[in-house]
């Protein structure tokens, strides 16, 4: 296995910029990018929230790490959500990424990130991991959110990775975290299954759960694609590892102004994150347009409530 | 009614964070905080805990545990220990270094020196690849998955797991050294410690005769003739309207007798420290304690305004190490 140290702070759950047509809208992608990188400790590619990996399409998913990685040169981590709608599909979109990598012989950080419950029953997870990750020598991280497997609207009886299942999942060494939405016992109980695995990290894929409860490992986090700067002075402080010339008198009550106005944008985008924000940083001109992908088609037509924030903060 | 049950819920869930926090550490225990247990079991020396803001809180309440159940610890602030408190660290000594991050810089300043002193060191720290815990001896892992307080604003679950760490290791430390209830009244003559400690140092001082007193222009024979009979380890020197001039211990007289030679016909304030810390007899003999464990003192004079000497009182005597005595005089 290539040994890839996991990040510790805040992983961007980049959006997916798009042009009318439907394609990568590349400017947008190196914009956003070079906006984020200089504060990410991480970024996710395709994630089934802020991502759109649920709508992209395998083709256009590997052109999209393709071009991203190509941008971001190994500088951060990459997490690239690489699950399907079948076992199937998702063996063949890793065995094309994993391509990518070879031809491309990309020497940076890369962890997939999967939701197996979105195409897997929890039986018979262990056997199908260890064939999973025996197809590449990078790592994985497990992504759970009962809300998303929901979304998808299959006839699964359940939403989360079982706790003894995620025990069993631990022995595997290929699988080195997992990103976590959902309740306060649950993730405490996933900690107790873990306990053998103190290396493996377990990230806050909720936001509002970070800024009240900090993981200290990290957040992945859909606000960084707007305020990437405060997010990471945010995550850093609430991971206790904030430089020396930043603890100014004062900067606790810094902290906490920084801590509302992100609980505060949190707000104009929690009913509808993508489009929310892609139209946010259209009208920033930061990506070409706000288009989103079919999935996310339907709301499109509202009216964003960021403008005016925006507007009021300066954000730029 | 939606606000009360709110505040039960959050109250509640930060129970519930800090108590994983213990409970995640139960499988991290294992052959380095063995090997700590042993290290301290066979050191001629002191547990010396070092760590900033409220890790150092933390490191003051695992040193007084371990004083008060029969190992010598005490509390190196790391500020201070760059302004010659690291005197006090000895090569015999065992520093613990408590730092959740394990990058806090007033700790990874001090650590060359500590080892440069010969003293070996176990670090307490959230991070087994942290600075900290790279340079240590021995890591023991006291990280927590997530803190309790929003945006990492005071740290909770992170300094609850490190204050039951030491608890860990203080009462696996009693066991270890078959610590017995007649132990336990050694170091607690007087009833509960903290009792002890709350009482006012007008109350528990040496007075009158108990003093070690000498005068301005004694000589240093006279002097050292004087700390042998109070058995104290040291002296006051005041004038002769009793106005404290300064403090010598048999330690100062040991180092003059190596450096000069015969000294003993010398007049004693050759050898005193002027300026030595007083505390006022209307002090708690806890503020007695915590100032002599700052300074890496064991007297400490006590004096009125004007500098009269009132009384005096050892540290060892508050802590239980000679009979506890109601009033000295």
């Amino acid at each position: 296995m290539v040994a890839n140290k996991l990040p510790r702070g805040l992983i961007v759950d980049l959006i997916t910029p798009l042009d009318d047509t439907g394609g990568i809208d590349r400017e947008g992608l190196n914009a956003i990018l070079a906006k984020v990188l200089p504060h990410a400790d991480g970024i996710l590619l395709a994630g089934p929230q802020m991502g759109e990996g649920r709508g992209l399409g395998p083709q256009f998913k590997v052109e999209l790490f393709e071009k991203a990685s190509a941008f971001v040169q190994g500088k951060v981590p990459l997490f690239f959500w690489i699950s399907e709608n079948s076992i199937e599909a998702t063996k063949e979109l890793l065995d094309h990424l994993k391509g990518i990598l070879e031809s491309t012989g990309y020497r940076g950080t890369i962890f997939w990130l999967d939701s197996p419950l979105a195409y897997h029953s929890n039986r018979g997870l262990y056997r199908y991991y260890q064939d999973l990750t025996a197809i590449t020598d990078r790592a994985f991280v497990l992504y759970n959110d009962a809300g998303l497997i929901k979304l998808l609207e299959k006839q699964l009886k359940r939403g989360n990775i079982r706790t003894n299942i995620l025990k069993d999942l631990s022995r595997i060494e290929k699988i080195v975290a997992l990103v976590f939405r959902g309740s306060l016992t649950r993730v405490n109980n996933y900690q107790k299954a873990l306990d053998r695995r103190p290396d493996f990290k377990i990230y806050d894929g909720d936001e509002a759960r970070f800024l009240e409860h900090p993981s200290l490992s990290g957040i992945v986090s859909m606000g960084a694609n707007l305020a990437p700067r405060i997010w990471s002075t945010v995550t850093r402080a609430s991971l206790g590892v904030l430089e020396e010339g930043e603890r100014k008198p004062g900067y606790l009550s810094q902290i906490w102004e920084m801590g509302q106005f992100l609980k505060d944008l949190m707000d104009m985008y929690r009913r509808n994150p993508v489009w929310t924000v892609k139209k946010a940083l259209s009208d920033l001109k930061t990506i070409k347009s706000p288009a989103c992908a079919a999935m996310t088609k339907a709301f499109e037509e509202e009216q964003s409530p960021l403008a005016e924030f925006i507007a009021k903060h300066h954000i730029e | 009614m939606k606000k009360g049950l709110s505040v039960i819920k959050q109250a509640r869930e930060v129970l519930e964070i800090e108590a994983q926090g213990i409970l995640n550490l139960i499988e991290r225990i294992g052959s380095e905080f063995e090997q700590a247990v042993e290290m301290i079991l066979g050191s001629k020396g002191r547990v010396i805990f070092t760590g900033m803001g409220k890790s150092g809180i933390v490191g003051r309440k695992i040193a007084a545990t371990l004083n008060s159940t029969g190992t010598p610890s005490l509390f190196l602030h790391p500020a201070e220990a760059m302004h010659g408190d690291l005197g006090m660290v000895t090569s015999d000594d065992i520093v613990i270094a408590i730092s959740n991050s394990g990058y806090t810089k007033e700790v990874t300043t001090i650590i060359p020196t500590l080892k440069g002193l010969g003293a070996k060191l176990v670090a307490f720290t959230g991070d087994p690849e942290s600075p900290v815990a790279r340079e240590s001896d021995l890591l023991i892992n006291v990280g927590v998955d997530r803190e309790a307080c929003p945006l990492g604003l005071a740290p909770t679950t992170s300094t609850t797991a490190a204050l039951a760490m030491g608890d860990a290791l203080a009462v696996v430390l009693i066991n270890r050294r078959r610590f017995n209830s007649k132990d336990f009244k050694r170091f607690h003559p007087g009833g509960s410690l903290g009792d002890r400690l709350s009482v006012k140092i007008k109350k528990i001082m040496l007075t009158g005769e108990e003093m070690p007193l000498v005068c301005i222009g004694q000589t240093i024979e006279e002097t050292l003739s004087e700390i042998d009979r109070k058995d104290l380890g040291a002296s006051l020197v005041v004038d002769e309207r009793l106005v404290l001039q300064g403090v010598v211990t048999d330690g100062d007289i040991r180092r003059s007798l190596l450096q000069r030679g015969d000294i003993m016909g010398l007049q004693v304030e050759v050898v005193m420290s002027i300026s030595p810390k007083t505390l006022d007899e209307e002090k708690t003999a806890a503020e007695a304690v915590a100032l002599m464990e700052y300074h890496g003192i064991t007297v400490l004079p006590i004096v009125d305004k004007a500098k009269r000497v009132k009384g005096i009182v050892h540290l060892h005597g508050l802590l239980g190490g000679k009979e506890f005595r109601l009033n000295g005089s």
